[in-house]
């Protein structure tokens, strides 16, 4: 009873772990691999190897969307790589700030450092309010007919991300200029510039998932993911 | 499209094995890992065989047979039919060059 519980959450999470694959690859293998499956006995094995398999098509520049399947593909990440680049030129920024600030012995105020915090949470919030009135619950309520009449409610303008992006300078420069504190062990102080790195590219894409021009392009493509279940004539092809 | 089973890296052999089972007839994706169990007596991960299949899709070794079924059948193009007999080849000398040296030693 036991082992075939065991199984079936193996293949649960097996099934669920298909949606780590990059997205060309799903459209092309992911019925393929969703039928083989369902037909072999899956356990965490299994498991293990596709998480493995995911993290490797990754790697491939295919994933990436290069060359790019289509227009839609190709707008994507045009725009993910523009804001990118605006938000790593603001960590630049932040950099040079937080070094000046380092030379002349300028020390952050609690003031400067609660603020920081603040504006740094405000596009957090904005990503979490937009997404709230996203949801199916919402849409359905009785709210549902004033959020329609205010799109903006919902989605994020191209100019909005870019000024909640720039909301983050003063955390950044926070980051870059504070010394080390006591609670920093090596480690935590060796990977602290990394962190921004990340940190950077995590709004980055909070942000653009919620912008108006990627959601519609969402929209047309899980409408294509969920394209009637008849094969077309011609396979899509994974590989360009 | 030409080319060396061994520019498919670390799934060269599962490629290979994939290709083993194509040269039978089309199969698809449990027929193939059924297949390649029989032959090797260990299972490749579901993970293995698709990214094995994609990569041969590509050189165009493999292709895709039209299907209604989800589980959709691959069959061997003529060039991989050309790789995998290449790699035989290759196979057949080692073997022949091992079996001389262990009844020499």
């Amino acid at each position: 009873m036991s082992a075939i519980a065991d199984s079936d959450r193996a293949r649960w999470t097996a099934i669920r772990l298909l949606r780590w694959y990059p997205r060309p690859w799903r459209m092309r293998y992911e019925r393929e691999m969703l039928a083989l499956l369902e037909e072999i006995p899956v356990g965490w094995r299994q498991v293990g190897n596709i998480a493995a398999t995911a993290m490797r098509e990754w790697m491939s520049p295919r994933a990436l969307g290069w060359p790019a399947r289509s227009a839609a593909g190709r707008i994507q990440m045009a725009r993910l790589c523009s804001f990118l680049i605006y938000a790593y030129a603001i960590d630049g920024v932040a950099r040079v700030i937080g070094a000046r600030m380092i030379s002349g012995h300028v020390a952050i105020s609690d003031e400067f450092d609660t603020w920081a915090t603040v504006l740094m949470a405000v596009p957090l919030l904005r990503v979490v309010q937009a997404g709230v009135l996203k949801l199916k619950r919402v849409q359905r309520s009785r709210w549902a007919g004033p959020i329609q009449r205010h799109p903006w409610l919902q989605s994020l303008s191209s100019w909005e991300v870019l000024v909640l992006l720039l909301l983050l300078l003063p955390m950044f420069v926070m980051r870059h200029a504070e010394p080390r504190q006591r609670w920093e062990t090596d480690t935590m102080w060796a990977i602290k510039p990394y962190m921004n790195v990340y940190l950077v590219w995590m709004y980055t894409h909070l942000l653009v998932q919620r912008t108006s021009v990627y959601l519609r392009i969402r929209k047309l493509q899980t409408a294509f993911m969920n394209r009637p279940k008849v094969w077309p004539a011609r396979t899509p092809s994974y590989w360009p | 499209m030409s080319g060396s089973l061994n520019s498919l890296g670390r799934f060269s052999e599962a490629g290979f094995n994939i290709l083993v089972a194509l040269a039978e007839g089309p199969k698809h994706g449990y027929a193939m890992m059924q297949d390649i169990e029989q032959m090797t007596g260990s299972r490749p991960g579901p993970g293995t065989l698709y990214a094995a299949i994609s990569r041969l899709e590509q050189r165009r070794w493999i292709e895709p047979v039209a299907s209604t079924d989800r589980r959709r059948p691959y069959r061997l193009t003529p060039d991989g039919r050309k790789v995998l007999r290449a790699r035989l080849a290759a196979l057949h000398e080692m073997s022949r060059i091992a079996k001389a040296r262990l009844a020499n030693a």
